[in-house]
């Protein structure tokens, strides 16, 4: 897999989402959004919301989904 | 939390074909910066790809040569240990000096929730390093002393 493509933050996100395919997109985005909350630095955190706002390229739909839930005030 | 297998994205191929694990050995401690400063170091003084005698056979790769160990990441050099505990198509070496440059090999694929990177699975090819082979032929050619001279 070429892992210098996408930057780290979409990479990572995109792993976590692969864990959760098996369940409804709206449960699998709660689940990556509570691992995301939990463990993420702000900044990754603040770089996905940005990198979904540019356009979400080469991210996880469940990632993306997850990724509106981390935006500041939810 | 449930979740499923998902197996790993690293996949050998004709270009790198062999898989490389990486771990430690009983006398060094994580990565070896406390215990090469003793005497273990006498039992461990470099770090060895251990590879199977097949392999290394169609390689040209006898016990003991320097090897170029490369994967998609990057390159490293070290010495080659002919070992039978290998199974064919997999190699492995230790990660407790520095200039062996272990991790400049594997790959930034990790666990998703402990984000432990994945140092067991990565692909890649090993080669005879030339400038050793041309000594060795040069070795071969040297006119051979005669006995009393």
């Amino acid at each position: 897999m070429d892992t210098t493509s996408v930057p780290p933050y979409v990479r990572l996100a995109n792993e976590i989402a692969a864990q959760f395919h098996h369940r409804p997109p709206e449960q699998a985005a709660d689940a990556i959004a509570k691992h995301i909350r939990t463990v993420w630095d702000p900044r990754m955190k603040a770089a996905l919301v940005a990198h979904v706002d540019a356009g979400g390229n080469e991210l996880d739909p469940a990632a993306a989904l997850a990724a509106e839930q981390l935006r500041p005030g939810r | 939390m449930e979740t499923v297998y998902v197996p790993t994205t690293e996949r050998s191929t004709r270009k790198y074909p062999l898989i490389l694990t990486t771990g430690r050995i009983l006398s060094q401690y994580n990565v070896g910066a406390q215990t090469r400063r003793t005497a273990n170091v006498a039992w461990h003084p470099e770090d060895l790809l251990e590879l199977h005698p097949h392999d290394a056979e169609v390689r040209g790769i006898n016990d003991g040569d320097m090897v170029a160990l490369s994967s998609r990441v990057g390159r490293t050099e070290l010495r080659a240990q002919l070992s039978e505990r290998m199974p064919v198509g997999v190699c492995y070496t230790t990660f407790h000096h520095p200039v062996t440059g272990a991790n400049v090999i594997t790959t930034d694929n990790s666990d998703w929730a402990t984000n432990c990177p994945e140092y067991k699975v990565t692909a890649v090819q090993v080669d005879l390093l030339v400038e050793q082979t041309a000594d060795r032929e040069h070795a071969d050619r040297q006119p051979v002393v005669a006995a009393g001279n």
